[in-house]
């Protein structure tokens, strides 16, 4: 044996296979699991699972003695799944029959195997037959499956990339979004004009019950999406709405005319957050809190629900120059204003004019899926064929009680006598 | 005035009692084997009844939070009873040892808000339902398989002789697996749909993933060594406990994005 031969071997060891699963549900079980379970965050989590040497250790080592073993027992598989079916010298003499006295003749007994759709040789006095031809083949699929998935989310850094970015209705995509190197990521929202961002509630609780996105591109379609249901551009790249939020328009004016109008995306979402804007051409920082739904329990400004239906705003205003002197306050609807007065006695007017949203998204791609979606596929199917058509293989041969046969199955689930015996008892669909 | 659902849920609740009642008395009276599975079969309507009630009421399938989720499982427990002897060829009485989970699980989730709320914009979709679909089917597998093996290792004859409920056994492990194996890539696909990752290291995913390795050295230990007898069988119960934590953990630990019973918090 050669080297290589001997390093393949030892590589392909069922005992390293126990060991290396063992060690990895160890280091699961010990290292993983029970951090989980005191809280300790998901980053940390994942460095310690993807970068510790003792884990890396097990899943390179996963990888090679799977290619390994597969390099072994898929070439002896394929070589078994593309033998002919042969009927070997004297089988009466040489087998011990796991079947005996069957009554039917060797012409019939083809016939009825044929119809099951067995593969079948037979002379005048014996019989071979064999089914489940492929089904070995599907132990190694299915590993090649687990080699993929490995490899997959290993190199799912370098075949992926995404970017996060943000629209308030009626914006288009900007340049220099979203924040990305990927040129070609970039391109794919690049015409696109956001035209609503329409969250619904169940009711009156905190509990998303829709969030669609719809915009426009520069080819008059039209495009809805939500978190859930994402716009697939092709098949490795999807675009998703992840989050909302509000954003207030204010028009600040003064005796000659606007002096800013802006709409600004805040963090003032769900009712009870507080975020200041600064409106630097007015010299003017706002803060506010909202009111989507807006209405008085017991004397008490509270929002009903949160809808967007009766949108309140209360806004705090401060010149940028002193910022801890407040020169206007109030809760203001749609198209109310506050009349401010500045340090020199100039008067300003800060008008909420309405309340929009604005949509959180991302830009995902990954080539890596591709070799996901194949690798569980792969696990699936791989698997599959070995359970649900195993590989069983008849000898028959006529003796003076009838018709006796000599069966090779797996033994691990697979009732290969009674199929066997009904294959033998009726007909089967197969001309 | 009682809801339909409502109605049938405690119909189905009451079913899954009776066929642990029988199960027990069964032991005394082996006649009374005879009723189980017509009973099995009644509850199995009543299940899928009312869980299409629950669903026309609150607008989606059952999946969201533990009160739907024990529903769903309790009554795939009791289908897999009804339907599993015929694709196994045997263990027709698989509903006797079974019936005690599904009636567990039922008074489980009777502990949980059980108000139809919507179902939220992250599980709304195909994925999510396959996904479910598979879990179920692997759980109700592989949770017979545990119960044959604990069985087993009393010296029970859950499903004819030993190298029957050998055989039969091997089919529900091999078959869980499968379908196992295939939650957890339908998983991963949402998973890159929802967050742009195939994997997210929470108590849920690492749970699955100890569950799928620890059957899988059970598997290699059978297919290569024929690893049998009671040595094997307390390997199978052994993975029970993860099990039984892949899948309801997240009924109680709110660390996790499977996590479902979300409060139902007011603006004010």
């Amino acid at each position: 044996m050669t080297t290589w031969n001997k390093v393949l071997r030892a590589l392909s060891s069922r005992r390293l296979s126990f060991a290396l699963l063992a060690a990895w549900c160890g280091l699961l079980a010990i290292w993983v699991i029970p951090f989980m379970a005191t809280g300790l965050a998901e980053d940390r989590i994942s460095s310690i699972a993807t970068s510790w040497l003792p884990f890396r250790i097990v899943y390179v080592s996963v990888v090679i003695t799977t290619i390994a073993c597969m390099n072994v027992r898929m070439t002896a598989d394929i070589r078994r799944a593309k033998a002919v079916v042969k009927i070997p010298d004297s089988p009466g003499r040489h087998l011990a029959p796991d079947l005996t006295a069957q009554p039917i003749t060797i012409p019939e007994a083809k016939e009825r195997l044929e119809s099951h759709g067995w593969t079948v040789a037979a002379s005048r006095d014996s019989l071979a037959a064999r089914r489940g031809r492929l089904s070995l083949l599907g132990g190694s699929v299915f590993h090649l499956g687990i080699v993929l998935f490995i490899a997959a989310v290993a190199l799912y850094p370098a075949l992926s990339s995404s970017a996060d970015f943000r629209l308030i209705e009626g914006e288009s995509v900007g340049m220099g979004q979203p924040d990305s190197e990927d040129a070609a990521l970039r391109s794919v929202v690049a015409d696109a004009t956001l035209i609503e961002v329409a969250p619904r509630y169940f009711r009156d609780v905190l509990l998303f019950e829709r969030l669609d996105a719809t915009w426009d591109r520069a080819d008059g379609r039209r495009q809805t999406f939500s978190l859930a249901s994402p716009l697939w551009v092709d098949p490795i790249t999807t675009v998703s709405i992840q989050d909302y939020g509000l954003a207030p328009r204010f028009v600040v004016r003064d005796l000659t005319g606007v002096v800013q109008d802006t709409t600004v995306a805040m963090s003032i979402f769900p009712p009870g957050n507080e975020d200041t804007v600064g409106l630097d051409a007015a010299g003017l920082d706002v803060t506010a809190s909202a009111f989507p739904d807006y209405g008085v329990v017991d004397g008490r400004d509270v929002s009903l629900s949160y809808n967007i239906k009766s949108p309140r705003l209360r806004v705090s205003v401060s010149s940028q120059s002193d910022p801890t002197s407040v020169i206007g306050r109030g809760l203001l609807a749609p198209g109310e204003s506050l009349v401010l007065q500045n340090e020199t006695g100039g008067s300003y007017t800060l008008v909420f004019e309405e309340l929009k949203t604005y949509g959180s998204f991302r830009i995902a791609r990954s080539w890596a899926m591709l070799l996901l979606v194949v690798a569980g596929v792969s696990m699936v199917a791989g698997m599959g064929v070995r359970i649900w058509r195993p590989r069983i293989e008849i000898v028959a041969w006529t003796t003076e009680e009838g018709l006796s046969l000599a069966i090779r199955a797996d033994k691990v689930g697979v009732p290969a006598s009674r199929v066997v015996a009904d294959a033998l008892a009726t007909k089967g669909r197969r001309p | 005035m009682i809801a339909l659902w409502d109605a049938l849920y405690l119909l189905f609740f009451t079913m899954c009692g009776a066929l642990v009642v029988l199960s027990v008395s069964s032991f005394g009276w082996r006649r009374l084997v005879t009723w189980g599975r017509p009973i099995v079969l009644a509850a199995v309507v009543a299940g899928i009844a009312g869980l299409a009630a629950r669903s026309f009421t609150s607008g989606h399938l059952p999946i969201f939070g533990t009160f739907e989720n024990a529903w769903t499982c309790a009554v795939s427990i009791l289908v897999f009873c009804a339907v599993a002897p015929r694709l196994l060829g045997g263990a027709a009485e698989m509903w006797r040892w079974m019936s005690p989970w599904a009636l567990a699980v039922m008074i489980y989730g009777s502990f949980f808000r059980r108000e139809p709320v919507a179902l939220t914009i992250s599980e709304q979709s195909i994925f999510v339902d396959l996904h479910v679909v598979f879990a179920w089917a692997a759980f109700a597998a592989l949770l017979c398989a545990a119960t044959m093996s604990l069985l087993l290792i009393m010296g029970g004859r859950p499903a004819g002789d030993a190298e029957e409920s050998q055989r039969i056994h091997d089919r529900l492990v091999l078959g869980g697996y499968v379908a196992f194996t295939a939650m957890l890539a339908t998983g991963a696909f949402y998973l890159w749909i929802l967050f742009a990752t195939p994997w997210k290291w929470e108590i849920v995913g690492a749970s699955s993933l100890l569950v799928w390795l620890g059957y899988g050295i059970l598997i290699h230990g059978r297919l290569f060594y024929r690893w049998h007898g009671k040595g094997y069988h307390a390997g199978v119960l052994a993975v029970l406990p993860v099990l039984l934590l892949a899948f309801w953990v997240w009924s109680l630990y709110p660390g996790t994005y499977h996590f479902f019973d979300i409060p139902l918090v007011r603006p004010y």
